[in-house]
C-alpha cells in the first residue's frame, strides 16, 4: 500500500467521522464487494457473509461515534487490510454462534473427484482447511494481498502468513490429489513423494 | 549473481519458498513480465532454478504449485458474489439516522430481516437463547422487587412484590391497561418476562436514551441485539433518578431493555409517559 493511498484512507476515514455520509458511501462501494466475497468464502454462506458485512460496517459506526477515536487508525495500516482483518474477526465471530451453520465442506460435492465443475471441488477443499489455513489462502490467493497486508488484515507476523500459505496450499493440493489425472480439462494436482 | 562459493539451494528450502518460485516469471522471460507474485530475491532465484535443473521432484512440485495457482486464479475469476444493493440502502440509512441522533450511538445496530436469518439460526439455537433472555429480565425484575422491599416503609409491603405472575386469563385485561408508548407492539407477557418488540435501530427502538446498565464494568458496545418491553417496579426507576410517586409505590412502568448478543441485559431505558400508576395495585392483585 502506497503511503498515498494511506492518506486517502486517512482522509476518508475522517470525513467518515464528521458524518459525511456519502464518504460512507463511498467507503462501503469500494470495499464491500471484495469483502463480501471474502465472508461469503470463508463462511461458506452468502447469507452469513451479508450479517459479517453489516456487522462490520455497524462496527464502522459504531467507532466513528465513539470519543477517543476507535476503529480505523491509519498509522496502523491501510483501511483495505482493516477491512479484511474486521469481516475475519466478525465471521469468527459470527461462526462461534451454535445456530450459525456454514456450509459443509462437502455439501453438494465429492472432494476430490473429478467433477463438471472444478471450481466447486476447489470450493469444498477451502472450506475444508482449517480457519487459520483458510483465511490466508483466501486472503493471498483469491484477494490478491500481499504477504504484510495479509498479516496486517489477521494481526499476525509476515512470517506466519507465509508457513501459513505454505502449509495451507500443500494440504489443500493433498485434498485435491484424488482428481483423476489426464482426463481432457483436468486440472490434476497431486502431491509428488520427495 | 551466483559465485562458485554460492551454497547450492536444498529440497526443504525449495519447498518454503514454493508458491513465490511458481508465481515468478519463468526462466527466460523478457524483462518487465509481469510478476503476480510476491517478488522474488534475484540471487534466491537463481539458487533455485538451479537446483530445479537437478531435482526432478523439485521441479514436479513447483509444476504441481503453478496448476494450484492455475486453478485458485480461475475460481477467483469465476466467482464474483456481490452484496446485496438492499444491504448498503439499510446500511446508509442507519448512518444517517445516526446523523440526526434518531438512535444512540451506542445502542444503534441493524438486524437483518427475520425471513433471512432464519435458516441462518435454527429453532434449535434460537430456543437456546431465550432461556437467557428470559433469565435477564427476571433477574432486573428480582433486583427492582428487592429494591422496593429495603426502601418501603415498615407496614407490610402489599404484594405485588413477590406475588406469582397473574394466571393467563388475567393477561388480556392487563395487556389493555398498560400504557405502551414509542412502540405498536403490546406488552403480551406477565411480569417479568421478556417480550421482544423490536431490534436496535429500528423504529420501534427510537424512544429515547438508553442508560447503560455496566454489569461488571463492560461497557462494550452493543452490536446485535434486541430490545425487550418489561415492566418493573417505579422503585427501580427511582434508582436511575426519575421521581418515585409516593402515592404509588408498587405501581410498575413499562421499560425498554437491550439486551445484548450473549443475553445479558446491556441497557435500560424507562419511558416516561408510562409513570402513571398501572395494573399492579395493591386493590387489583389477584
Amino acid at each position: 500500500m502506497s503511503p498515498d493511498a494511506i492518506l486517502d484512507d486517512a482522509a476518508l476515514w475522517q470525513r467518515i467521522r464528521q458524518g459525511d455520509e456519502a464518504a460512507f458511501g463511498q467507503l462501503y462501494r469500494d470495499h464491500a464487494p471484495p469483502l463480501f466475497r471474502f465472508a461469503t468464502r470463508l463462511t461458506g454462506s452468502a447469507a452469513l457473509a451479508e450479517d459479517v458485512l453489516q456487522d462490520v460496517f455497524v462496527g464502522l459506526m459504531d467507532a466513528t461515534a465513539r470519543r477517543g477515536g476507535g476503529g480505523y487508525d491509519p498509522a496502523r495500516g491501510d483501511l483495505r487490510s482493516y477491512l479484511f482483518g474486521a469481516v475475519r474477526n466478525a465471521a469468527r465471530k459470527r461462526l462461534r454462534d451454535p445456530g450459525a451453520r456454514p456450509a459443509a465442506p462437502g455439501d453438494g460435492v465429492a472432494v476430490g473427484r473429478r467433477t463438471d465443475d472444478d471450481s466447486q471441488a476447489l470450493r469444498a477443499a477451502l472450506l475444508r482447511l482449517e480457519p487459520d489455513f483458510r483465511e490466508v489462502v483466501l486472503l493471498c490467493e483469491l484477494e490478491g494481498l500481499l504477504y504484510q497486508e495479509a498479516a496486517a488484515a489477521l494481526g499476525i507476523p509476515v512470517g506466519t502468513v507465509r508457513s501459513r500459505l505454505h502449509r495451507a496450499r500443500a494440504r489443500l493440493v493433498a485434498l485435491l490429489s484424488d482428481d483423476p489425472p489426464g482426463q481432457p480439462g483436468s486440472l490434476h494436482v497431486r502431491e509428488e513423494a520427495r | 549473481m551466483t559465485t562458485p562459493t554460492t551454497r547450492a539451494m536444498t529440497c526443504d528450502e525449495l519447498h518454503a519458498m514454493a508458491r513465490d518460485l511458481a508465481r515468478a516469471p519463468a526462466e527466460g522471460a523478457a524483462p518487465g513480465a509481469p510478476d503476480p507474485g510476491e517478488p522474488v530475491d534475484a540471487e534466491l532465484l537463481l539458487r533455485a532454478r538451479e537446483h530445479l535443473r537437478g531435482c526432478a521432484a523439485c521441479a514436479q512440485r513447483i509444476e504441481g504449485e503453478r496448476r494450484l495457482d492455475t486453478r485458485l486464479t480461475a475460481l477467483a475469476a469465476r466467482e464474483a458474489p456481490s452484496p446485496p444493493a438492499a444491504l448498503e440502502q439499510r446500511l446508509l440509512g442507519a448512518f444517517r439516522a445516526r446523523l440526526v441522533g434518531e438512535t444512540p450511538p451506542d445502542v444503534v445496530s441493524l438486524a437483518a430481516p427475520e425471513r433471512r436469518r432464519a435458516p441462518i439460526a435454527p429453532p434449535r439455537a434460537t430456543s437456546r437463547r431465550w432461556p437467557l433472555l428470559v433469565a435477564g429480565g427476571l433477574a432486573l425484575a428480582g433486583a427492582a422487587a428487592a429494591a422496593v422491599w429495603l426502601a418501603g416503609p415498615p407496614e407490610p409491603r402489599p404484594t405485588a412484590q413477590v406475588r406469582p405472575a397473574p394466571p393467563p386469563p388475567a393477561f388480556a385485561d392487563e395487556r389493555a391497561a398498560l400504557p405502551i408508548v414509542g412502540g405498536d407492539e403490546p406488552l403480551t407477557a406477565g411480569a417479568g418476562d421478556l417480550v421482544v418488540i423490536a431490534r436496535p435501530g429500528t423504529a420501534e427502538a427510537r424512544g429515547g436514551a438508553f442508560v447503560p446498565l455496566g454489569w461488571d464494568g463492560d461497557s462494550r458496545p452493543i452490536e446485535i441485539g434486541r430490545i425487550a418491553r418489561v415492566r418493573l417496579p417505579t422503585a427501580l426507576a427511582a434508582r436511575f433518578g426519575w421521581p418515585l410517586l409516593p402515592d404509588a409505590p408498587d405501581a410498575r412502568v413499562a421499560a425498554d431493555v437491550l439486551v445484548g448478543e450473549d443475553g445479558t441485559a446491556r441497557a435500560l431505558r424507562f419511558l416516561p409517559a408510562t409513570f402513571t400508576p398501572i395494573s399492579f395495585s395493591k386493590e387489583e392483585s389477584p
